[in-house]
């Protein structure tokens, strides 16, 4: 469904995977390749574009990004940067960061996936593998020949 | 539960975060299994310390034969438990939720440590994960300020989300905080309200504050606060005459509805159980015709257990043999549930497509730890389309870009000379006292132990080419420590080996393909001529491309080969120009050779020429007169294009040549490499033009710099 604001905006609806609605400028969920494309495509023409990977809390944080990146093309490139660190540090931890990444990927915005991926590495960078997979559930699928063959190859990275 | 465990061999199913949660609401409807947690501390000796043990018992009342003297025991339903032997010093209980048990040892942590501190672990619905929280009086004793922390998994400490000013009565014991329909209870007495105990709560998802209202009892009388099966609930124990030493009447009272009215539940009078200090109500018995007290004593026993009849409204002392005379007392609804797994930390997983992403902002020492996470990181990060991933993302920024110092080490005469690399960041930030120190970012490195001195012959994405006398040609990466060892034909070697020839390693874009070349004078000295040959891995060996007349100048050091926009430059002169110094340039893939302008600056002195930040640069020293040396750097912004002055300086340093090698990281200055009987490094302060000498310590009078940008780049797999 696409409706028209007194600027002359095109609007577009985006459904979460639980059923939340948004409407939001065309130019602003554009900054989605892959929404950008689903439009050109005409899924936007009846209805509203169900994004099933992504949940409305999620989907709601990344309109919020979209919509200052699209508006801010004269702004100071500082004060964006600014924004920027404040809005990952909004998110908290590793959780809504990993699910942020996540849509950022699922919907293609590279800005978004650049910007969780360094907050996320700063995160783990100087963490052990064993709270590495701790923070993602990762199960450690080596022996412990496997293991310590791995540890000894690459010595110096664990000192 | 214990069934559920003896089962566990059966499936996987049961640690599935489906069946724990299944389980655990299961258990919460009949809340059967209740167990009580009895903590002790018990002191070993001098050695040991304290030593932390739990105990379990049931609340199952139809074992309580009450002896001869009118007390009932408790039935232990699990082994003693000893988790933590081997640590020293108490074990505070902090809190419990649904089976699991909070537990800190306070010494190192004053927040922990402090009397005053007030926690809570409890589950959060909305985000359906554990936390710990607690209240801290920052400021003790008068009118402070309280700080509510919650303890955050991934940092590993406790970050504050709330403060309030303090007003806690301070009586309910730590391990009773009050959490009940999502907020956090404590009485807390005002001066603004004549010192009326009244019930304060903080909702911890909201932060909102409230006050609820305290039964109104007894004017002057300070009940306790506790959460009884779910209910808050409120104790009074008054001592019905000072002259009448132990008897006491206990009242305790429930908010049935949250926010209601208060119901009494039960009262007892004239009851005489010693004179204690409080009284809490722990949990009802599991027919609810009792409810076991906690009474907390002045002198030993410090804390005795008793049931209450409901019906028979008496007091029946609890034995427990062997019980110490202090003691903590906890409910534990068994659970398969885990802290980690459970916290949405635990449950949140990573899918692979997006962990190169993460990988390529990380430091590759990092990159190069985390193959040890699965073996699915393993292999991503092995792959050759996460190196090329990294490499691009390193070249974007160059941040990483090390000094690599080579040197070969004479040993004894049976090990003769061994090859040593040690790695340098080009950071500036640590100058001092006029004289910068390299800092050295990896330890040092010995790759081929069993074998005489290497002559570095080039290096390109982190990889160092190594060739020796006695034919080895190794293709290094440092960084992954994989190497590409071969052994040349004698022919090869000598010619890989004479000092005139020159080399470079370099990545081909066309073919995407690491190249080492050479250049070598087939007959050296005189008017001979020069062949370019490049090394071919399925021959293992040199084969020639290219010749052209023999005109170096033999100047350049042979590490040092000028590889820009594709081409192989060097200094050449000719007796047809009037032996002047000019640039010789051979395009690699086209072969087209070419000359390039050289800066005139002064006529009958030869600069050097190298490649300083991805520019050729041509660096002229010449002697002012019998003291000084005129050094200037010259370098061409634009290939083919004006060369631009870079600096000047004027030094006494008298070498026979100065090689720029690299900009430091924040390219205020510019790294020289000075060369007459020894090695020597310098930055040179492009802003404050002045020369600081760096230092490096353990380093020998001779060596040989390389760049290094570090890589996961393999020789072979590309």
């Amino acid at each position: 469904m696409s409706i028209t604001t007194e600027n002359n905006e095109k609007m577009i609806t985006l459904m979460s995977s639980d059923g939340e609605e948004f409407v939001v400028e065309e130019a602003v969920a554009a900054q989605s390749q892959t929404i950008k494309h689903l439009i050109e495509d005409g899924c936007s023409t009846e209805g509203s574009i169900p994004l099933p990977n992504v949940t409305g809390r999620v989907l709601s944080e990344v309109i919020q990004y979209c919509k200052k990146h699209s508006s801010s093309d004269d702004k100071e490139e500082k004060e964006l940067e600014a924004w920027d660190a404040e809005f990952v540090k909004a998110a908290d931890d590793h959780v809504a960061l990993t699910d942020l990444m996540m849509a950022a990927n699922f919907l293609d915005i590279k800005g978004l996936l650049d910007l969780v991926a360094q907050t996320l590495a700063n995160m783990i960078t100087g963490k052990s593998p064993e709270e590495v997979r701790r923070m993602w559930n990762i199960k450690n699928d080596f022996t412990p020949e496997e293991a310590e063959k791995v540890r000894k190859e690459n010595q110096w990275a664990f000192e | 539960m214990d069934s559920v465990l003896r089962f566990k061999d059966l499936s996987k199913m049961i640690h599935s975060s489906d069946f724990v949660r299944l389980h655990l609401s299961a258990s919460m409807e009949t809340n059967n299994d209740l167990m009580l947690a009895r903590l002790t501390n018990k002191y070993i000796d001098k050695n040991t310390g304290y030593v932390f043990y739990a105990d379990f018992y049931s609340l199952n009342d139809d074992n309580d034969d009450v002896d001869d003297d009118g007390a009932s025991s408790l039935r232990q339903v699990r082994p003693r438990s000893c988790p933590f032997k081997h640590r020293k010093g108490y074990t505070f209980p902090l809190g419990y939720c649904h089976g699991m048990l909070a537990l800190g040892t306070p010494d190192q942590t004053p927040a922990l440590n402090q009397v005053s501190t007030r926690s809570v672990f409890y589950h959060d619905t909305c985000s359906d994960r554990y936390k710990l929280v607690q209240k801290v009086v920052v400021q003790p004793h008068g009118e402070g300020i309280c700080s509510f922390q919650s303890y955050n998994l991934e940092v590993n400490g406790f970050t504050t989300f709330h403060a309030l000013p303090d007003d806690d009565v301070y009586h309910s014991r730590r391990t009773l905080s009050c959490f009940v329909n999502g907020a956090l209870h404590w009485l807390a007495r005002r001066s603004s309200d004549g010192f009326r105990s009244e019930i304060v709560a903080l909702q911890l998802e909201m932060l909102e504050c409230y006050k609820l209202p305290l039964v109104r009892y007894r004017r002057n009388c300070v009940p306790t606060l506790a959460v009884l099966g779910g209910l808050l609930c409120a104790t009074f124990s008054n001592r019905r005459d000072s002259t009448s030493t132990s008897t006491y009447d206990i009242d305790v009272w429930v908010l049935k509805e949250y926010g209601g009215e208060w119901t009494k539940l039960f009262n007892l009078t004239s009851v005489d159980c010693g004179i204690h200090r409080y009284v809490y109500p722990i949990a009802y018995s599991k027919n609810r015709e009792k409810v076991l007290l906690h009474i907390f004593y002045h002198s030993n026993p410090w804390d005795f257990l008793w049931w209450c009849h409901l019906k028979q409204e008496k007091l029946i002392p609890v034995n427990i043999p062997g019980a110490p005379h202090s003691f903590q007392a906890m409910l534990c609804l068994p659970s398969l549930v885990n802290y980690i797994t459970m916290s949405a930390a635990g449950r949140i997983s990573i899918p692979l497509d997006v962990v190169p992403d993460i990988l390529c902002c990380l430091p590759l020492k990092s990159v190069l730890r985390f193959k040890a996470v699965s073996k699915a990181w393993c292999s991503l990060i092995e792959s050759s389309y996460f190196s090329r991933l990294q490499l691009s993302a390193s070249m974007e920024t160059n941040d990483d870009l090390m000094l690599v110092i080579v040197t070969n080490e004479y040993i004894d005469e049976s090990t003769g000379y061994v090859f040593f690399a040690d790695f340098y960041s080009l950071d500036d930030d640590n100058d001092d006292d006029g004289a910068s120190t390299l800092r050295q970012v990896r330890p040092r490195s010995c790759p081929f132990k069993q074998r005489g001195g290497c002559l570095p012959l080039g290096s390109c994405h982190g990889m160092l080419v190594l060739g020796s006398r006695y034919g080895n040609l190794d293709f290094w990466n440092p960084t992954t420590n994989q190497c590409y060892s071969t052994l040349l034909a004698p022919g090869d070697t000598q010619a890989m080996m004479q000092t005139t020839t020159r080399s470079v390693f370099y990545h081909d874009t066309c073919s995407d393909q690491y190249r080492l070349v050479q250049k070598v004078a087939a007959q050296p000295h005189g008017r001979g001529i020069c062949e370019f040959q490049s090394y071919n891995l399925e021959a293992n060996g040199f084969t020639t491309f290219h010749t052209l007349p023999d005109d170096d100048v033999c100047h350049s050091r042979r590490t040092l080969s000028c590889f820009v926009n594709g081409a192989l430059h060097w200094l050449a002169r000719r007796r047809s120009d009037g032996f002047r110094s000019e640039i010789v340039a051979l395009q690699l893939e086209t072969l087209e050779c070419y000359k390039l302008p050289l800066v005139q600056y002064r006529r009958y002195c030869d600069p050097t020429l190298a490649v300083l930040g991805g520019l050729l640069c041509a660096t002229f020293s010449h002697r002012r007169d019998g003291i000084t040396w005129d050094i200037g750097a010259w370098v061409m912004n634009e290939y083919g294009g004006e060369w631009t002055k870079l600096f000047n300086l004027i030094t006494s340093r008298a070498d026979r040549y100065v090689y720029p090698l690299a900009y430091s990281k924040n390219k205020e200055k510019v790294l020289l490499h000075f060369f007459n009987s020894s090695d020597v490094l310098g930055w040179y302060h492009l802003k404050q033009e002045k020369l600081i000498p760096v230092k490096i310590p353990g380093a020998p009078h001779s060596f040989q710099p390389m760049l290094c940008l570090p890589t996961l780049v393999n020789y072979q797999k590309l």
